[in-house]
């Protein structure tokens, strides 16, 4: 390998995820120069495989009164730096005849001990909010639940910090960590795409890799121990429900049903699995069982519901005991490792929660900030981010709106004045989620989009009731256009779409999924050939080749 | 109602029957509940390009008495290779009187057809504006390759056409290249231009001045050396007029290649059949679905008396013999629940595939088929069904209900739909059961 291209910085932060992506805008907000590298793209790991709840709080009020009090903070924060990515949809708590009624008062007490507004409903108050909500319901309570699109927070802190001069580099590995006797001072980093080593020079270097954080730790050869919980859940065709519907009992499996876009989720379910696995999760058949029948007790239309794909993520939880025993925590966890291990120039923030990002970024830079010896106070909790207005309707947005509607909900009304607005930057490409010529432009050119899943996370293509049948032909075309891209690199993004779809598709291939996977394969294999665009030009094509003869 | 024979499906397998059963002079109905598998398919005749192990198979023909030996439960195997030849040329003959002329290598071998992602796909017969590439590639005679983009069509990628032909060992040496080319009605529209679909630009191009001003334009950028790669843009109701037109304005080798759907090579072969059946006096059902079968019992077997539709409600439909032709999954021929798939209507027994992680490959693109595709009804030697385990006497299974063959891997869909009708019809004619 010839030249290796080297950068320098202030901070290197390892996991484009909400955690490493908010540490990345505080940084660049406070002046400090910084980098983020992400093995994959950004939001592509925990970040983006959760309910996108924006919690209230109330769901750990009984259980977790730190963490309910976290929630409901950022909750009121996110609500005004980011209310491009929120939907204030309210939530609605649950009894069923098979809980315990009186739960109630004792969760009522508990959110109002923490701060979190509740109001108590008859169940035909909540069923005229709420008319999928199970009707044999006894009551329910209402508190300020919403939902976070985790994709678009984590591009606007990245847009927002390269407008601060920050710098991202995403399908980029860290593969040893630079080292000066007891001091981190850098990283050998692999560009996986193209295979382009390159080294940055730091002073100081945040592990945000969240689940991925203890293999990080290992190349700086300290041991953190956790343990991921995987957590799957399943994307129903529609929104069958406008508000969160939780259950007013103690947290469980399958007791969350929320509404995000044009469709529904219904989640989780919790398994602890081995670290090994972490990069192979599979949903089960059983979880898919679980989460259908636990789902429809929320609201019983989920089962006449087609299920379009199932996905699984996994919970960033640390072992905080030190090595004796087990004392697992679901909070935020902040190492300084110069004072934990003598290790200077690294810090580790692990566990938490999407709801906690913001919080956690501000935590973790306020202690780097101090090495740095930066004064400038936090300001993430006050600034906008880029896309965000104060938004003076309460109402959930409309499902289906037009074009520019649907982009200025997805990269706010600044970002969709730069679009494309000729015929040809306005003309539709993903009919499902209105997602057009000119935003795509704008995601390949400015949101370090590099593929097809990359622009489905930017832009929600492909993501609606056709699952990109349509769009993500046509979409793999503009990567010609836009993105340098040859017609024959473009076809294999293409597939690579298709092949990651499917592994959503497999665990609920019944029903319309099934049919659905049938017309796609019909289209493209038989119609197409596609499965043949990755063997051309290889020695692969011509071995295969054997003849049937008499 | 009372008719001879119904045909439960309107795909090329329930219309191959119909035709038939209409030639024998049968009062014939088909029942077709929207949109068949023809509104996305490639408008060619598909007979066998692989064996169930993945071979590439040149001549269907030649190695026929092997394959049916080797793979016994293959739907072709049961046909027998004289009926299999004589229901294509049946049918080359029935599509050509319709106006679309189909032609296949005179030595029986397969062609490939070029796909709209620049790839290859082996097929036996194809319309006439498809270039058939010999099947031992390197015997082209291709000298040049243009590829046409229609300005602001979404649904076809010209690019992604040159750049992958031109991974083609093959194709090493001769050019390759793109064309950009714009269509006057495109200008002046009260919707953006750039959200047409092929059928929306087909009603633009069945104007005759705006056909000879795509040809003029066509004329610039190709010689008739070359191969003219144009996306399938004409022929919505007017079959092939549009194209004969342009080849003789312009005297181009054109090949067409199908768009994202709808395909309008496939749309014009199911407009062909239609206007066909319903010229020699079938009748066609559109937009109706059967809900449900009355069978009785008679020595041993099951006999379908009537059927019900959704339009006609209670009110049954009777015939001495019937078709399924229903298709597979995205047709609603079948359905698959949580755990298992089922025959819809009549709750006919299906090739066994017991758990659902059996029913697909690990990749959605794989080098082995998916076993979804192969899933279908167990039927006797005359395509019978079973009900039970007891034999349904006059009902016949055609097309993608049948168990036993992957349409896709082994490029044998329309190969078994036609044969299968046809085949099943002369059985039907046998059958002592028919009381006409």
């Amino acid at each position: 390998m010839g030249h290796i291209s080297r950068f320098e910085t202030e901070v290197l932060i390892i996991g484009g995820g909400a955690t490493g992506t908010s540490i990345m805008r505080d940084c660049a907000l406070r002046g400090i120069k910084c980098m983020l590298l992400d093995k994959n793209d950004i939001a592509s790991g925990t970040t983006g495989r959760n309910h996108g709840l924006l919690h209230s709080g109330a769901r750990y009020a009984v259980t977790d009164s730190e963490s309910a009090h976290e929630c409901i903070q950022e909750n009121k924060i996110l609500r005004k730096i980011a209310s491009h990515c929120v939907d204030q949809t309210d939530g609605l708590f649950i009894t069923l005849p098979e809980d315990d009624l009186s739960f109630q008062s004792t969760f009522i007490h508990a959110c109002t001990s923490v701060g979190i507004d509740t109001q108590k409903l008859t169940p035909e108050e909540a069923l005229k909010l709420e008319p999928n909500v199970n009707p044999s319901l006894l009551g329910a309570v209402k508190v300020p639940d919403g939902t976070l699109d985790p994709f678009r927070l984590c591009a606007s802190n990245v847009l927002d910090a390269k407008q601060h001069g920050a710098q991202i580099f995403t399908y980029s590995i860290v593969q040893s960590f630079i080292r000066v006797g007891e001091r981190i001072i850098g990283a050998s980093c692999l560009n996986v795409r193209t295979n382009e080593k390159f080294e940055i020079f730091a002073n100081e270097v945040i592990n945000a890799a969240g689940i991925w954080g203890k293999n990080i730790c290992q190349y700086a050869e300290l041991d953190v121990q956790m343990f991921p919980a995987k957590g799957s859940l399943l994307v129903l065709e529609h929104r069958i429900n406008d508000l969160v519907i939780n259950r007013c009992r103690k947290p469980a499996d399958a007791d969350i049903l929320v509404p995000g876009d044009s469709i529904s989720l219904i989640g989780t379910t919790s398994e602890e699995i081995d670290y090994c696995e972490i990069d192979s999760l599979r949903v089960t058949d059983q979880e898919v069982n679980i989460l259908i029948e636990e789902g429809a007790k929320l609201a019983p239309i989920l089962e006449q519901t087609r299920i379009l794909r199932a996905y699984a993520g996994v919970r960033p939880l640390v072992d905080v005991s030190g090595g004796n025993g087990r004392n697992i925590s679901r909070g935020i966890v902040l190492l300084d490792h110069a004072k934990r291990d003598g290790l200077t120039g690294l810090t580790s923030i692990l566990g938490g929660k999407l709801m906690t990002c913001r919080l956690m970024a501000e935590m973790t830079t306020d202690v780097v900030a101090e090495k740095l010896g930066n004064n400038s106070p936090c300001t993430t909790h006050l600034q906008p981010l880029p896309g965000s207005v104060e938004r003076t309707d309460k109402q959930p947005r409309k499902k289906t709106a037009l074009t520019s509607k649907a982009a200025a909900y997805r990269h706010g009304e600044k970002a969709v004045q730069l679009f494309d607005q000729s015929a040809k930057g306005k003309s539709i490409v993903c009919e499902c989620e209105m997602v057009s010529v000119g935003e795509i432009e704008y995601a390949i050119k400015k949101l370090d989009v590099t593929n097809l899943v990359d622009l489905r996370r930017r832009t929600r293509l492909g993501m609606g009731s056709c699952q990109g049948e349509l769009c993500t032909y046509r979409a793999s075309g503009l990567f010609c256009e836009y993105g340098q891209c040859s017609g024959h690199d473009s076809s294999k993004l293409l597939i690579h779409f298709l092949e990651e779809r499917w592994k959503g598709i497999k665990p609920v291939l019944f029903d319309d999924a099934l049919r659905e996977a049938e017309f796609t394969y019909w289209i493209y294999e038989g119609l197409f050939g596609a499965a043949d665009v990755t063997l051309l030009g290889t020695a692969q094509n011509d071995e295969k080749k054997e003849y049937y003869e008499i | 109602m009372k008719f001879d024979s119904i045909i439960i499906g309107g795909g090329i397998a329930g219309y191959t029957a119909g035709l038939r059963c209409l030639e024998a002079g049968l009062k014939t109905a088909i029942i077709s509940n929207g949109q068949s598998a023809l509104h996305f398919s490639s408008g060619s005749i598909d007979l066998l390009s692989h064996t169930p192990t993945g071979k590439i198979i040149r001549n269907p023909e030649a190695v026929f008495e092997k394959f049916a030996r080797e793979f016994p439960d293959h739907p072709y195997s049961k046909v027998g290779k004289e009926i299999l030849f004589e229901s294509l040329d049946w049918y080359k003959k029935i599509l050509s009187s319709a106006g679309i002329p189909l032609t296949h290598q005179e030595n029986g071998d397969n062609h490939f057809r070029i796909t709209p992602l620049g790839t290859l796909k082996s097929t036996w017969m194809s319309q006439p504006y498809i270039y058939q590439l010999p099947v031992r590639l390197e015997e082209h005679k291709v000298q040049r390759i243009i590829v046409v983009q229609i300005d602001n069509f979404r649904d076809f990628n010209s690019k992604m056409v040159t750049d992958n032909l031109n991974q083609i060992p093959e194709f090493k040496d001769i050019k390759i290249k793109n064309a950009s080319v714009s269509i006057d009605g495109f200008s002046g529209l009260k919707r953006n231009p750039c959200e047409l679909r092929s059928i929306d630009i087909a009603r633009i191009l069945s104007d005759e001045h705006e056909v000879r001003s795509f040809a003029d334009k066509l004329k610039k950028i190709a010689s008739p050396d070359d191969i003219l790669i144009l996306p399938a843009v004409t022929g919505n109701g007017d079959g092939l007029a549009v194209l004969n037109k342009l080849h003789e304005l312009t005297g181009l080798t054109i090949h067409e290649v199908p768009t994202m759907p709808p395909s309008l090579l496939g749309i014009r072969l199911e407009e062909a059949m239609s206007r066909l059946f319903i010229n020699n006096g079938g009748s066609l059902l559109k937009g109706d679905q059967v809900t449900k079968g009355e069978m009785a019992e008679e020595g041993g077997t099951l006999h379908l008396k009537s059927i019900y539709t959704r339009n006609f409600k209670e009110m049954p439909l009777t015939a001495a013999n019937f078709i399924l032709a229903s298709g597979s999954f995205f047709s609603k021929g079948f359905k698959a629940h949580y755990n298992q798939i089922k025959e819809p209507v009549f709750d006919l027994d299906l090739s066994n595939i017991e758990d659902r992680k059996s029913w697909h490959q690990e990749q959605f693109f794989s080098q082995k088929s998916h076993p979804f595709l192969s899933i279908g009804i167990k039927t006797n030697a005359t395509f019978n069904p079973m009900h039970k385990g007891v034999v349904v006497n006059n009902l016949f299974c055609t097309g993608s209900s049948l168990a036993g063959y992957d349409p896709i891997a082994q490029g044998c869909g329309s190969g078994v739909a036609i044969s299968t009708g046809y085949y099943s019809v002369n059985q039907m004619l046998n059958n002592s059961g028919v009381n006409r």
